[in-house]
């Protein structure tokens, strides 16, 4: 898989991408403003070399797929970061929607089309705007002098620490049987199939989630109208 | 083959860590919004792993998508839950001007 | 992966936008005179009404309880859809026979669940959820 030429133009891409990122950082920056124009070359040679190495290595092939891999977990667990640690409750929400968006990226490389369409339209675009006016109707936003963290701190990292090191323990010692491989055939339609056993197989609980739903609004109109 | 478990058992891993961030942010931060976006993130850390051991065991003889319906309720659901919850707790910053989490305890026995 | 490889298409466009928007603020960069920001470029509007205040005010309570209304409308939409592309399949099966052994219960289902839906509306609307006061 991992030839000469694919490393070289992987390579190839992440130097190119770093070195056009920073670069137009630093020109963005108004104390590199002499050496502008010895930047914006720069910037312009990282997007082309990126370009290049990714046209060069748009094919099925494993480092795509590792570098996928990695972006997508770089957004994950950048945005949950971020959203535990932000000081700001609307910062916090916006880290929350990166994190989000790298799910919905991380759902496509494992097969699932539809619910990275549902991850976007539901949690993106209807979960988040709820969260935002949440936030936007019930606060000022800039005068937020709340104590942040509870002091028991210290023992929420411990309890946090056991409960990874026995789900890391259970992932290292679960023996994944390798099954075979699928062809892109039986797959085929994602979203059809998702329709197809969402109506043969969980017929009830797709009436019950109906019920839950109104059940949901007409308590939550309830609780917010103003009477 | 191997980028296929590539990703699945990395994707365990990755599921964990967001758990346990989710967890870290539910025990440490006092702001409900923010608790509640924690409990988002820990939903999210399942529905990613439901979906990847669907994804790993997805074959000829066994071609069902059941992990991929459960994410489905599972989002579904918390947009109920979360229609009601934030329906709370602006209920709550409604009453009062600065909501602690450690101030509501009127409910406690 | 499988299904990866078109969405690789996906990912060239996105990029290749990106790559588009830096070069061309990277040239504007090369050729523009240095930018001289005081006080009047610096308003929201340069040529148009002075903006008061500060866009992080609070809002009123009925966006929240439309955001609701909108929320829930949109989950159900997403449960239907999937219905919708497989239609075909589960009401008239692969060589177009008239119904399926799950071909009614799926249409009654759908129904059913539609039925629950309009309930909700029926509640909002008495309610003046959606109407704009």
């Amino acid at each position: 898989m991992a030839t000469p030429v694919v490393i070289f133009f992987s390579y190839l891409l992440v130097a190119g991408l770093l070195v056009g990122v920073s670069s137009l950082i630093l020109l963005a920056i108004a104390r590199f403003r002499p050496y502008r124009r010895f930047l914006a070359t720069l910037a312009v040679l990282g997007f082309v070399a990126f370009v290049w190495g990714m046209c060069a290595l748009t094919q099925p092939g494993y480092r795509l797929l590792v570098c996928y891999f990695w972006l997508f977990t770089a957004a994950v667990v950048g945005g949950g970061v971020g959203c535990v640690t932000m000081r700001n409750v609307f910062h916090a929400a916006l880290m929350l929607i990166l994190s989000l968006l790298g799910v919905a990226g991380y759902f496509i490389l494992v097969n699932a089309e539809f619910l990275a369409m549902v991850q976007v339209i539901i949690y993106i675009g209807g979960i988040m705007v709820l969260f935002l006016f949440g936030i936007m109707v019930s606060q000022n936003i800039i005068g937020t002098q709340l104590k942040q963290n509870t002091p028991q701190s210290p023992w929420a990292a411990i309890c946090a620490g056991v409960l990874f090191m026995v789900m890391f323990f259970t992932g290292l010692f679960m023996t994944l049987k390798p099954t075979l491989t699928v062809t892109p055939d039986v797959l085929g339609n994602n979203t059809g199939s998702v329709g197809w056993s969402l109506m043969a197989t969980y017929a009830l609980p797709f009436e019950v989630a109906s019920v839950l739903l109104l059940m949901a609004m007409l308590g939550a109109i309830i609780l917010v109208r103003k009477d | 083959m191997s980028d296929m478990s590539v990703v699945v058992s990395n994707s365990l891993f990755l599921s964990a860590v967001l758990f346990t961030i989710g967890v870290l942010g539910v025990m440490i931060r006092r702001h409900p919004v923010i608790i509640f976006m924690c409990i988002e993130l820990m939903l999210n850390a399942a529905n990613l792993a439901l979906v990847a051991f669907n994804d790993y065991h997805y074959s000829k003889a066994w071609p069902a998508l059941d992990g991929q319906v459960y994410a489905f309720m599972v989002i579904a659901i918390a947009a109920a839950e979360v229609a009601v919850g934030l329906a709370i707790i602006v209920a709550l910053f409604k009453r009062r001007e600065r909501v602690d989490v450690d101030e509501i305890n009127l409910l406690r026995g | 992966m499988i299904t990866t490889g078109q969405y690789n298409w996906v990912a060239l466009f996105l990029l290749g936008g990106a790559c588009v928007l830096g070069l061309a603020f990277a040239l504007a960069a090369l050729y523009r005179p240095a930018a001289r920001p005081s006080m009047l470029k610096r308003l929201t509007y340069e040529s148009g009404a002075r903006a008061l205040g500060d866009a992080l005010l609070r809002f009123n309570i009925r966006f929240y309880i439309l955001a609701i209304v909108f929320l829930m409308f949109d989950v159900d939409v997403i449960f239907i859809f999937p219905w919708a592309v497989s239609f075909r399949l589960l009401v008239f099966g692969d060589n177009n026979i008239v119904f399926t052994p799950i071909g009614p219960s799926a249409l009654t289902e759908m129904f059913v669940f539609l039925g629950i839906l309009i309930i909700g509306w029926a509640y909002a609307y008495r309610k003046g959820a959606l109407e704009w006061v």
